[in-house]
């Protein structure tokens, strides 16, 4: 039991490690890149010539990170983005801690 | 001659894919500091000689095609993340280091991914840089020598290569580290997303026009991009306010 709670610590870890690493904060950002790189797998197997799809999507990703950033710092004077209300923790036992 | 021009060609060919390896080890440890980045290194390049000795010349037959896909959109939407925000801060607070500033607040965004203790991040980039370039190099070595049958020179020639560029880059370190964080990351990020971008859909099996030259001109792409986006941030920046103009 104590295995698979340190196993799925370690794991939590490691998709949290991943997710910080690849995506950060700019989920919008990645999913245009992705689906640039998928269209352009499409088009590839269409026998389009393709090579300028990926670099339109990735354009199109960068162009839409800076405008929001913009609008936020337009907005709030911060670029950092508003923080989530903090989660309920799933492990705590409230009526433990009293 | 022929042996020379062998020797030459493998050294010239490697040289290549070592400038990258060294761009990428060295923009990590800058701005992430050197401990992990060259544990990173130093990992990557004992897997590769696993690689390389435990296949031999059977690494001619490794699908690169897949490994370049995954590992160019990985560059790809790792590097964004730097440019973007690179570009960001330079439109905000210029290119160089805030007057007294230490510069740390110019890693905030890499300081906040950063795991307490031993820094992972740093340790995959550089081990994926290393391996990556390293298999071109070994694919390099392995093609060129396989025609000729002389694997010995080829192995020569690469190491040359790895010998002369990888101390030229470690001595270029000092001058490196004095560049502000955010001017390398803005132009490490320009070259993982030019890379990401050549080998993700290289792999995906893309015919890229001018070959391997395809990658200047990716560089040159994406910079121009970088740099009209910055005039343009620059150019509609809203003023800071005024402690009196601060909403309360």
């Amino acid at each position: 039991m104590m295995f698979l709670a340190l196993s799925y610590r370690y794991l939590k870890r490691f998709v949290v490690f991943w997710k910080e690493f690849l995506i950060g904060d700019d989920w919008w950002g990645a999913g245009i890149v992705l689906v640039g790189l998928g269209l352009t797998y499409l088009a590839v197997h269409e026998n389009v010539a393709a090579w300028w799809v990926p670099i339109v999507f990735v354009i199109a990703s960068l162009a839409q990170n800076l405008v929001r950033a913009h609008r936020r710092v337009a907005r709030t004077g911060s670029e950092a983005q508003p923080a989530a209300p903090p989660k309920p923790s799933g492990d705590a036992d409230p009526g433990r801690r009293r | 001659m022929h042996t020379l021009f062998l020797i030459l060609t493998v050294f010239l060919a490697a040289a290549v894919e070592v400038v990258e390896m060294v761009t990428i080890v060295v923009g990590v440890g800058v701005t992430r500091g050197w401990r992990a980045t060259m544990a990173g290194a130093g990992s990557g390049l004992l897997v590769l000689a696993v690689i390389i000795g435990g296949l031999g010349t059977a690494l001619q037959y490794v699908p690169i095609g897949v490994l370049r896909a995954v590992v160019g959109a990985l560059l790809l939407l790792f590097g964004l993340q730097w440019l973007r925000k690179a570009v960001f801060r330079i439109s905000q607070t210029g290119w160089t280091k805030p007057p007294g500033g230490s510069g740390a607040e110019e890693d905030e965004d890499l300081e906040g991914a950063r795991m307490p203790g031993f820094d992972w991040t740093a340790f995959a980039l550089s081990f994926k840089g290393v391996v990556l370039e390293g298999l071109e190099v070994a694919f390099v070595v392995v093609a060129f020598s396989a025609a000729t049958k002389k694997l010995a020179l080829g192995i020569i020639g690469a190491a040359a290569a790895f010998v002369i560029v990888g101390t030229a880059g470690v001595f270029a370190r000092r001058y490196v580290e004095g560049i502000p964080a955010k001017a390398l990351k803005f132009a490490v990020g320009i070259l993982l997303v030019s890379f990401g971008t050549f080998w993700g859909a290289e792999g995906l099996g893309v015919e890229w026009p001018l070959g391997d030259v395809a990658i200047l001109v990716l560089i040159s792409v994406y910079l121009l991009v970088a740099w009209a986006a910055l005039a343009l941030l620059r150019a509609t920046r809203p003023a800071p306010a005024s402690p009196q103009e601060r909403p309360r």
